[in-house]
């Protein structure tokens, strides 16, 4: 599909992200749907409440609230939120000691190649890396799940941000 | 001091704290001037008050609501509240219990006054997207009654309070973050600020 579509994420992705989720205690899911994730939020909403947000900074001012409630939302996005959300990421979230949750769809990467998909794709790692999340990347075939898992729980043991990052 | 035709800022923090500490109500505060002055009115471990992330402070409530199934209260004026109306849309088309009370001055006051846009009719926005009740407040004498109808509202309220700019300033607090959000934790796993414990 180079260059003229976005391809749904298959069910593997999908797996591999529930099943991180599930085990590190996430007990809803708020974002902003995007279609790369479409797959993955299939998965998840089998598994987990999921709330829709209007932009990806609202999302992840949500999982702040949920937070300091002792509750862990995880929040979903494309990677062109990153932007909208960056401030609250990185003043909100840090601010308030919440460790962040974030599944990103990787718009822009693999077989991604529309140039409007690209000119973030190729700038998401640097920007995780620079606004100080961490992160790992879920492959189509739902990547190594003990590893993401492993990472995940060592971000959140930190209470630092961490990223799924859902490759195309 | 109490005016014709508007509630002053002071009014509006210290009937909002008085409300919410009785009712044990989290409250989340938007930055500038409005937490200085519901600080100056008197504070309280319920409180959080967004130091970081301009427009946020209804979501933030949104999702101790959702986290909880408590009424949470969010705070904020007119540029917090622009800002932040995807954070308003999304409680208005998810339901979420919150009582939203935005102070409409009709400017930036805290970055220098600038006035940019006129009386407005934020209460429409409520409506429109879904909100349970909207109402607007115009005198300090029925702030109390408004908040108390809110709470009684099946989903989000929305509450107008018309300011005016020019109020006297209270000084900026030395509070971080960090520091305010510990302590809100701390409130929230209290028994008064957890209903789930208060009742055992």
């Amino acid at each position: 599909m180079n260059g003229t579509a976005t391809p749904l994420h298959g069910t593997a992705a999908g797996g591999t992200v529930v099943s991180v989720l599930v085990e590190i205690g996430v007990r809803r899911a708020v974002g902003v749907p995007d279609s790369q994730l479409a797959g993955v939020l299939a998965a998840v909403s089998r598994r987990l409440p999921v709330t829709f947000a209007a932009r990806e900074d609202v999302a992840v001012a949500m999982a702040v609230g949920a937070g300091l409630a002792g509750e862990h939302f995880a929040v979903f996005m494309k990677n062109a939120g990153l932007g909208t959300s960056l401030d609250a990421i990185i003043s909100l979230a840090a601010g308030a000691e919440v460790p962040l949750t974030l599944v990103v769809g990787w718009a822009g990467a693999g077989s991604d190649t529309l140039p409007h998909h690209v000119v973030m794709g190729c700038r998401t790692v640097p920007l995780l890396t620079a606004a100080g999340v961490g992160h790992d990347i879920v492959g189509p075939d739902g990547g190594d799940a003990s590893r993401l898992l492993a990472g995940s729980a060592a971000a959140r043991a930190a209470r630092r941000p961490y990223a799924l990052l859902v490759e195309p | 001091m109490s005016a014709a035709g508007h509630v002053t800022r002071a009014e509006l923090a210290g009937t909002v704290l008085g409300w919410t500490a009785r009712g044990a109500h989290p409250l989340v505060v938007g930055n500038g001037f409005l937490s200085r002055e519901v600080m100056a009115a008197g504070d309280g471990d319920h409180v959080l008050y967004l130091l970081a992330g301009m427009g946020l402070a209804p979501a933030v409530a949104a999702g101790l609501s959702l986290a909880r199934g408590v009424r949470a209260v969010a705070l904020e004026g007119d540029g917090n509240h622009l800002m932040g109306l995807p954070g308003t849309a999304t409680i208005g088309l998810t339901g979420v219990r919150l009582t939203h009370v935005v102070h409409w001055n009709g400017g930036w006051e805290s970055t220098g006054g600038q006035r940019v846009f006129g009386p407005g009719r934020v209460h429409d926005i409520g409506r429109a997207f879904g909100y349970a009740t909207t109402e607007v407040v115009t005198e300090a004498a029925t702030l109390g009654a408004a908040l108390d109808r809110s709470a009684a509202a099946d989903g989000p309220a929305l509450v107008h309070v018309v300011g005016a700019m020019g109020d006297p300033v209270p000084p900026r607090t030395g509070l971080t973050m960090p520091g305010v959000a510990r302590r809100f934790q701390v409130w929230l796993r209290s028994a008064e600020g957890d209903p789930e414990r208060a009742v055992q």
